[in-house]
């Protein structure tokens, strides 16, 4: 079997895990949680993911045709779009703190405002961690990626478990949710220079 | 050049995206905006298939102005519902 295809099945096979863990935990949630409390944390995630959208500027999508270009020097466009999505998610960041103030009023639920701030900084990690996927995927490290995906989803599935069951709190299990892919990040960036010898200076 | 590169290619693709993820997100906002949390929670939890929760199917159904054609199969469901 060629490269390209066991790359393809790899990633196909962390998705589909991703997906079963995610549909036998988000009834869960739907029952734990309040009716209210479950509408203000899909608003939460609602207005994370449309500031997200509005500051990547299509990211993702840019990434994956540079990673493939052969002919650019993957150094080049692998800092170059890190520094891109690290500026889009802090401006993002930013803009979602600002409008937590306002939140409250325009959606007219309280609670928004404080768990929005809360949330805020998984902007920064949410693209940043999809453009790394990109980045391991063009150095043929689809297996380690299948790993880290399914581990990171499991350890934030269960954590989010701890914090619904153990301590009934909403404010940690956003925590929990917004740190999962800023550490996963971390641990992708780990390895990239591991895997990478080039001047990772910005 | 590669900034360059991420412009011209960027802008297109970021309208693409807009435009093609504007459905959910408008929707979405319409619904918590207008209607408040606990509506956009059974928005939600309707589309997570988790409305067979005999409480919110319930609710679902009293609010139920007849435009849905699912609806009907879900209402055979729920003979228990008092309307």
């Amino acid at each position: 079997m060629s490269q390209k295809a066991t790359n393809v099945i790899i990633l196909t096979i962390a998705q589909g895990v991703n997906i079963v863990l995610g549909f036998l935990f988000t009834p869960y949630l739907v029952r734990t949680l309040d009716k209210n409390i479950y509408g203000t944390f899909s608003q939460v995630n609602l207005v994370a993911d449309v500031v997200s959208l509005v500051f990547s500027i299509a990211i993702i999508q840019i990434a994956m045709m540079l990673f493939s270009n052969t002919n650019k020097r993957f150094e080049d466009s692998i800092k170059t779009v890190i520094l891109f999505v690290l500026y889009g998610g802090i401006l993002g960041a930013i803009f979602c703190i600002i409008f937590s103030f306002f939140a409250p009023s325009i959606f007219k639920n309280e609670l928004l405002g404080m768990w929005l701030k809360l949330f805020s900084f998984s902007i920064i990690g949410s693209k940043l961690n999809l453009v790394l996927n990109q980045a391991l995927i063009r150095i043929n490290k689809t297996k380690f990626l299948m790993t880290l995906s399914v581990c990171s989803n499991f350890t934030k599935l269960s954590l989010a478990l701890v914090a619904l069951k153990v301590f009934q709190s909403v404010e940690m299990l956003l925590i929990v949710y917004a740190l999962e892919p800023i550490i996963s990040s971390i641990i992708q960036i780990a390895l990239l220079k591991k895997t990478q010898p080039f001047n990772w200076a910005i | 050049m590669i900034l360059k590169e991420i412009w011209q290619i960027g802008i297109p693709l970021y309208i693409v995206e807009l435009l093609g993820n504007s459905y959910t997100y408008i929707a979405g906002f319409i619904i918590s905006g207008y209607f408040g949390e606990n509506e956009y929670a059974i928005y939600k939890k309707w589309k997570y298939g988790a409305a067979l929760d005999r409480d919110n199917l319930c609710y679902y159904l009293n609010h139920y102005d007849g435009r849905y054609d699912h609806a009907y199969s879900v209402e055979k469901l729920s003979s228990g519902c008092r309307k």
